[in-house]
């Protein structure tokens, strides 16, 4: 079972992003920001994070961060999605410690395929 | 209409209204930057998400309003009114596309030259010159052009540097592949270092020696030294020497043979394996050279010990260049021979061609997808990006798992070797790490302080509140409580009959045991019922904020409208209701609310004359009162003048020149809520619309409470709303006709009378009965509910109810007992019949009625 979280402060995003990624050996957290991802996060380990960047309280760039300063959250993989999709913001992700930056609207199809080879559980 | 949309529109909805609240707020507050943040957010999660359907025109908008907002976030466009107003505009229209979507509409084309519009106003206010403004379909798709940027990328990839070669890298830069093979030759080690060591330009004064350094390193393999070239503005005595050297030994050895010279080296562990594959062409050639077939066969088979066998008897028996010698003396010693895909996937696995080279019948095609996530991978390693040490775990597990799932798609066999070579990268990136770590600990935030952050700031507190909150929230469809509803008021009424049962185990069963039995079980279920009951009420219980959040929009344009500056001050919004009350008093209140901005406020000017404050001030105040809510609505306006109602009331015929003389102030203004009456000459614009107060006060009854009025003239007007905190449980009143069951409600009933028949009077064409020298005019419900108007004994029952036209007397069979009943509306074919206001089950399962006293009376 691996477990992903989809963090952003839309329903309608973690909702559209769940249906894309969901599966059955999938277990799928959701949260709305960056404190309650990185609470839910470290209570359970996760796999892989979808981070949105402009979200309430504590922002994409933050998270991603504070999930790189914590070794149980190490290893976990970060795919920052966001609609800036200037290069400013995309070098940015990866300066907090992003693994990879999507800008929206994603593509979904895009979605799968990079989160079933992460997980390594594509079919 | 899809489910995603359904969520969308829902979603936006709350924040096109907490948006609004926060255009609102920034009108009544100084400093603004954190609202606009907030504002800015909505409107930013509306067009992340409208992204995902096909909304062009909204999108286009949002995206300008996003713009506009970014701008004063950043102070480059400094808000003002007008903004204001166009910001609560595009607010308008996107809620209204929202209605739209909602019905399904098709015609999102139409919806273009308003989105053009509202957008071109909307980049009026951004600086003309501000590069940030870019029309939105101006802007390239982000994900074709990134993936073109993957394609560009691989065809420049140079071969050499695979994702795990920065050291190695830094190796083959400096030594030649032969030197490679050679070291692996010499020594069997995976302790392997790199060192990178540059003495310092002053070293030779400091009496250092660079070379007796060098050439004292610990398992000390091999070195190359770069000497430079000296031109004659050289100075003699600077060095200008660099190292590179490679050994075996831990890097721990190193750095204390290195301690002296701290900052003039860098030293790298260097993996064997990694070593090898970085020279796997020319292993592989020195052994295609040699030709021998059993150690091709060997290889290919994979068994280590016949290539080792077989390496050893060819080491010796022969005469080979010293290349060759190496590659033998490497496989002598059982090292695995380096696969030449395996090399590509450790060093060009990013390489497109490589991966479709090695093809054989497992490749599937990999996904461009993937290739461009691991090479971004090997940036993120190659760049000074992130902390390194923080980031390889991450990255170094990604490639792994990227790694293999190529390895299992191009060649099965190399699988294990990446295992392995990653893991020792781990154990490599590992290794600093723990060094690192208290450092990250004091950097770290924890999520409490965060918290405590967000809260100690005064804005953001209600904002953070609320989320909070609604995490904890399950959102429900409201038709799936009102069904539980429902079948719990049935319940309620169902274990009415356990009572009925008992009597009849005792009446019939003889069994006074088993009638106490039922008894006893039934207080148990009663008790059950009722909390079950009130638990129910309680989750259809909703914050008064429901409703009230709609108003300062709204007193804000009407008070725009009408020049007045009016501040609408809420209090105990927090007061909970049920919801489908709530929902039946947005109207009255409204109402209400207009009445107050038209009527009793007024214009900034005369209030300055009359020494108000130039602000006009409503308060609109919720206060619960045991099983009740008040609401009050308080103005400071000019009042209402009783006199001058009285006058108009008598104009308009509503009361007697009598009464106008004799009448006191106080019955006076209660004239307002009389039919047909509008205290202000002119039907103005706001209130005007055809429902006067008689309307409110309808509809507040209708919901089962009272509405009163005060005023003062030229202080200011209250209107009090009492309300019941839930309408669900009605007490009504039973009674008999024609052998059915009917009901009024309790509140209704005035007294019950018996009189006899002869006491009834007929006065002009009516019956009437004199009860204590009132005449109360009677109503027949036999014939009214059109029975049959059979003749009964000399013993009338008549059940007295008030009525907004009075009290009247319903002539009916048989009294029975007060009941508290579920009511429920009628449904289907009678629902557009109004005698009745809903029915209810009794115990039994009979139905009951409830009758509509007003009705009734209206037809009768």
């Amino acid at each position: 079972m691996k477990n992903i979280m989809i963090v952003d402060d839309a329903t309608t995003v973690r909702m559209f992003h769940k249906g894309v990624i969901s599966s059955i050996n999938r277990h799928i957290e959701e949260a709305e920001n960056g404190v309650e991802a990185l609470e839910k996060a470290l209570k359970a380990p996760i796999d892989l994070f979808l981070v949105d960047i402009n979200m309430p309280k504590m922002d994409g760039y933050r998270l991603c961060q504070e999930i790189r300063q914590r070794d149980e959250l190490r290893t976990s993989t970060v795919i920052m999605i966001s609609t800036e999709s200037a290069k400013l913001d995309e070098e940015r992700a990866y300066r907090s410690g992003a693994n990879f930056y999507m800008s929206k609207p994603v593509d979904s199809e895009q979605l799968k395929v990079l989160v079933g080879a992460i997980l390594g559980d594509a079919v | 209409m899809s489910e995603l949309l359904d969520v969308f529109i829902n979603e936006s909805r709350e924040n096109l209204e907490s948006a609004s609240r926060g255009l609102l707020t920034i009108q009544s507050s100084s400093s603004h930057n954190g609202i606009i943040d907030g504002i800015f957010r909505d409107i930013h999660t509306i067009k992340g998400s409208s992204d995902l359907f096909d909304i062009k025109p909204l999108t286009a908008l949002a995206h300008a309003a996003e713009d506009l907002l970014d701008c004063l976030r950043a102070s480059e466009v400094v808000y003002t009114e007008e903004i204001g107003d166009l910001l609560l505009e595009v607010l308008d229209q996107i809620s209204s596309w929202f209605d739209e979507l909602e019905l399904g509409t098709e015609n999102m084309n139409e919806w273009k030259p308003v989105s053009v519009k509202l957008s071109d106003s909307l980049r009026a206010f951004i600086n003309a010159d501000n590069p940030k403004v870019t029309s939105y379909e101006e802007q390239p798709h982000p994900v074709s052009s990134s993936s073109e940027n993957v394609i560009g990328n691989i065809a420049s990839e140079s071969p050499g540097a695979g994702p795990f070669t920065s050291t190695i890298g830094t190796f083959t830069s400096k030594f030649s592949s032969s030197s490679a093979i050679i070291l692996l030759a010499k020594t069997q080690s995976e302790n392997l270092y790199l060192i990178d060591y540059q003495p310092d330009h002053d070293c030779f004064f400091r009496g250092e020696d660079p070379f007796n350094v060098l050439i004292t390193m610990p398992g000390l393999l091999g070195f190359k030294a770069a000497f430079p070239l000296l031109t004659s503005e050289s100075d003699i005595y600077e060095s200008a020497l660099s190292f590179v050297a490679i050994g075996e030994a831990d890097i721990s050895e190193i750095d204390s043979h290195m301690a002296y010279y701290e900052g003039q080296y860098h030293v790298s562990h260097i993996s064997r394996r990694e070593l090898a594959l970085s020279c796997a062409a020319e292993i592989r050639d020195a052994v295609e050279k040699l030709a021998n077939e059993s150690l091709l066969i060997a290889i290919e088979d994979g068994e280590l010990e016949q290539i080792q066998s077989v390496a050893e008897l060819l080491q010796t028996s022969g005469n080979h260049d010293p290349m060759t010698n190496a590659v033998l003396c490497y496989l002598a010693k059982g090292n695995e021979y380096p696969a030449n895909s395996t090399q590509a996937h450790m060093q060009g696995s990013v390489k497109l061609e490589s991966l479709q080279l090695t093809d054989n019948k497992h490749v599937k095609s990999v996904s461009l997808y993937e290739v461009e996530l691991l090479q971004q991978q090997r940036k993120l390693l190659d760049a000074e990006y992130y902390n390194r040490e923080l980031m390889l775990p991450s990255v170094a597990n990604l490639t792994q798992q990227l790694l293999c799932r190529f390895a299992i798609e191009c060649d099965l066999t190399c699988e294990e070797s990446i295992r392995n070579a990653i893991d020792r990268a781990l154990s490599v990136a590992s290794t600093p790490l723990e060094n690192s770590q208290p450092e990250n600990d004091s950097n770290s935030i924890d999520v409490d302080s965060h918290n405590r952050h967000a809260s100690s700031n005064s804005p953001a507190e209600e904002g953070a509140k609320s989320e909070r909150h609604v995490v904890k929230m399950l959102k429900v469809d409201q038709e799936k409580i009102d069904y539980l509803m429902d079948i719990v008021g049935e319940l309620a009424v169902a274990k009415n009959s356990l009572p009925y049962l008992a009597k009849q185990a005792e009446k019939e069963g003889g069994s006074k045991a088993l009638s106490k039995q039922i008894k006893s079980h039934f207080s148990i279920v009663n008790r059950l019922t009722e909390s079950l009951q009130s638990a129910v009420l309680q989750i259809r219980m909703v914050p008064v904020s429901h409703v009230f959040e709609r108003y300062p929009r709204l007193v804000r344009d009407l008070a725009r409208k009408l020049n007045k500056k009016i501040e609408l001050v809420m209090s105990g919004e927090d007061t909970e209701f049920d919801k489908n009350l709530i929902e039946s008093l947005s109207e009255p209140l409204i109402h209400l609310l207009r009445n107050s901005i038209d009527h009793g406020i007024e214009l900034p000017d005369l209030r300055i004359q009359q020494g108000k404050a130039e602000k006009g001030r409503i308060d609109l105040i919720a206060t619960p009162l045991d099983d009740s809510v008040v609401i009050e609505i308080r103005d400071d306006g000019k009042g209402i003048d009783p006199e001058k109602l009285k006058m108009l009331a008598f104009q308009k015929g509503i009361i007697t020149e009598h009464q106008l003389e004799t009448m006191n102030d106080e019955d006076a203004l209660q004239l307002i809520f009389a039919p047909g009456f509008s205290t202000n000459e002119e039907v103005s614009d706001l209130s005007g619309r055809g429902v006067g107060m008689d309307a409110v006060r309808t509809m507040v009854n209708q919901a089962g409470g009272k509405i009163e009025m005060s005023s003062e003239l030229g202080i200011g007007t209250t209107f009090k709303l009492l309300l019941p905190q839930t309408m669900s449980v009605n007490h009504v009143m039973m009674f008999e006709v024609a052998d059915q069951m009917f009901a009024v409600s309790m509140d209704a009933v005035v007294e019950t009378v018996k009189v006899h028949r002869s006491e009834i009077q007929r006065i002009r064409n009516q019956n009437v009965l004199v009860i204590r020298d009132k005449l109360i005019p009677l109503c027949e419900l036999r014939s009214a509910l059109g029975f049959e108007n059979q003749e009964k004994g000399e013993e009338c029952s008549i059940l007295i109810v008030t009525s907004p036209t009075g009290e009247h007397g319903l002539v009916i069979d048989k009294f029975h007992e007060g009941i508290d009943v579920i009511q429920k509306p009628l449904e289907g074919v009678l629902s557009g019949y109004s005698h009745f206001s809903g029915t209810a089950l009794l115990g039994d399962g009979r139905v009951l009625l409830i009758v509509n006293i007003q009705e009734i009376l209206a037809c009768h």
